[in-house]
């Protein structure tokens, strides 16, 4: 189990925590907020790059403090929002830097690859995919890296819609294959449908968090987001959205700027 | 069908990069010896590889006396001194440019430079030489170590040196003590011309003395530097991406920046400032090779060294009996050649993106 215990840590001015949140093997645990809320921060805190003020960050009851970093790899990935654009490295070296820990054929790449449906770019200089192709392989390096859980920040962020979909499957894959997988989430709805935990962020701090069907409801979404909202009840379950204001209904830019100021 | 293809396509490229850089050895070995013949005095290619084999132990003719000793005691150790230059300044470029992650970086960003000319000019101007004909190199040594190790100091926050801060500091405290070589020289106008000459870099007058004491070093960094090749490419990615696959990235960090300013440093001390170098091979390597810092950092290695070889050569051959300062050969022959291999190949990949 990965747990969070109590932790607290400064970013910037944003003062976070103190947050509890633990994600087992095999389970789905996503977290979502407004931008700023401290999502992606928890997830570097946990990476270690931000020390911690106090509590302490534990996987199957090991401070990672107390854990090379070597061992901490073995047992988490992450897989950041952040796009890096190295000089010259093709998909090959890119996922050769995750398999750090893991030293692996060229069968063994070709494989994390074909899971996300880029292996046909193995050869291809990184820095010349799309954005979603880039999304696509970060996410198989994280993959490769073969941890016990896997942190994912954004992971939707640059995917078409075919390949949102995709990722639904891939997480299937890995959640059904014993991984711990940690998300930060904008799609509330994607979030909904696939974690079985959801942990909601205002301003460094949990609201709420727990199994979805206790989390995601119209109250605390608002709370969450600032924002009214409004659910239906689609044949593939339930559905959040935010009731936005009627775009075709204000009137020019004096009402629409009225309408910014009191929002 | 698809999957052997692939296999042999994959042989193809690795075979490619292999024979490449056999080349490339190959060429460094030409150069080094047919280097040998250059000079005032001019010797017979077969009286070079008389010598040689004499060195070796191996009696293959007669030679005369002078031309053995001109082969061996002035020629040799000058082109390895150019060689362990070049080669320091190359391996230190490419891992500079991948911990920082900046394509225009070079080794001298961390304050080596500065630092060196720094000490280089307080032993000349104060008329140091308690430490004898290595007080110079001494001086530039200490203080380009000095310098770096300021700037790293400096730039350390809450346990971490982020990139972005250790680069401003380093262009910092160079400017700094630049200014302290602008102040110094100010003071004594009279010596202007052997600091100027410092300045601009010289390998001619290195003696096996200063090989032997720099050339080891150049060489065990680079093999150690070369060895930390999946360290370096991982910080390339970013220090938090280097955490998240394992990487002590700190650590990483401080021992690669400490090898480069060693090697660095100690090249430095004997050459002067030779620019170009370390900021354009590692990416010819890259262009040659894709940027993985397996095949970047020994490539930077040899092609640093061929180069200053040559450019030594052409110091040597311009002006009949006198040494042009091999820092402007650099920039006027290196400049031209890199931009037209910028132009060959520079529409595919990370240079075009």
């Amino acid at each position: 189990m990965l747990e969070l215990d109590e932790i607290q840590f400064k970013r910037g001015n944003l003062q976070i925590g103190p947050l509890n949140l633990s994600v087992s093997t095999g389970e789905i645990l996503s977290i979502c907020g407004k931008n700023g809320s401290g999502k992606t921060s928890t997830l570097i805190a946990i990476n270690g790059y931000i020390p911690l003020l106090s509590g302490k960050i534990t996987v199957d009851g090991r401070d990672l403090k107390s854990m090379k970093p070597r061992d901490i790899a073995r047992k988490i990935s992450y897989v950041q929002q952040e796009i890096p654009e190295p000089m010259g490295f093709n998909v090959m070296d890119v996922m050769e830097i995750s398999g750090f820990t893991r030293p692996g054929s060229r069968e063994d790449v070709l494989e994390a690859l074909a899971l996300c449906g880029v292996e046909k770019f193995i050869d291809r200089d990184f820095v010349t995919l799309s954005g979603g192709e880039k999304r696509m392989v970060s996410i198989a390096a994280g993959i490769y890296q073969n941890s016990e859980y896997i942190m994912m920040d954004e992971p939707t962020s640059f995917l078409d819609l075919d390949k949102i979909n995709k990722l639904s499957g891939i997480l299937k894959v890995l959640k059904s294959s014993g991984k711990g997988i940690l998300l930060v989430m904008h799609d509330i709805n994607l979030a909904y449908r696939i974690s079985d935990s959801i942990v909601l962020m205002k301003e460094g701090k949990v609201l709420v968090g727990g199994t979805k069907e206790n989390v995601m409801n119209i109250k605390n979404l608002e709370i969450v987001y600032d924002a009214k909202f409004g659910q239906y009840n689609s044949p593939e379950g339930t559905r959040f959205y935010p009731l936005d204001i009627d775009f075709n209904r204000l009137n020019g830019f004096e009402e629409a700027r009225e309408y910014l100021q009191h929002s | 069908m698809f999957r052997s293809a692939k296999v042999i396509e994959s042989i193809e490229r690795h075979g490619w990069r292999q024979t490449f850089f056999l080349l490339s050895i190959i060429a460094f070995f030409l150069s080094f010896t047919t280097s040998l013949s250059i000079g005032p005095v001019n010797i017979s290619t077969l009286i070079i590889l008389k010598s040689i084999g004499e060195q070796m132990g191996l009696k293959l003719g007669t030679i005369r006396t002078s031309d053995y000793i001109i082969i061996t005691q002035l020629r040799e150790p000058e082109i390895l001194g150019a060689a362990a230059v070049g080669a320091a300044l190359g391996v230190g470029g490419a891992v500079i440019q991948s911990i920082f992650r900046n394509p225009i970086s070079e080794p001298y960003i961390t304050g080596v430079s500065s630092g060196a000319t720094l000490g280089a000019v307080i032993a000349i101007v104060f008329g140091i030489t308690f430490l004898g004909i290595f007080t110079l190199p001494i001086f530039a040594f200490m203080f380009s170590i000095l310098v770096v190790s300021t700037v790293y100091f400096l730039s350390m926050r809450k346990g971490r040196t982020p990139p972005v801060v250790f680069l401003l500091t380093g262009i910092a405290i160079s400017l700094f003590a630049t200014s302290f070589v602008a102040l110094l020289l100010y003071s004594k106008p009279a010596l202007e011309n052997r600091i100027f000459y410092w300045i601009l870099g010289s390998l001619s007058g290195i003696s096996w003395t200063e090989d032997l004491l720099v050339v080891p070093v150049v060489v065990i960094t680079s093999i150690i530097l070369g060895s930390m090749y999946k360290q370096l490419n991982a910080l390339q990615m970013g220090e938090v991406h280097a955490r998240s696959v394992g990487v002590n990235a700190e650590r990483s960090k401080i021992i690669a920046i400490a090898l480069t300013t060693v090697a660095v440093s100690a090249a430095v001390s004997i050459s002067g400032l030779i620019g170009f170098v370390g900021l354009i091979f590692p990416h010819v390597s890259r262009l040659l090779y894709g940027g993985s810092n397996k095949y970047v950092i020994p490539s930077s290695a040899i092609l640093g060294a061929t180069f200053l070889i040559l450019c030594n050569d052409i110091a040597h051959s311009i002006i009949r009996s006198e040494v042009i300062p091999i820092g402007i050969i650099t920039g006027l022959i290196g400049v031209p050649f890199f931009m037209l291999l910028m132009m060959k190949i520079s529409n595919r990949g990370y240079y075009s993106a």
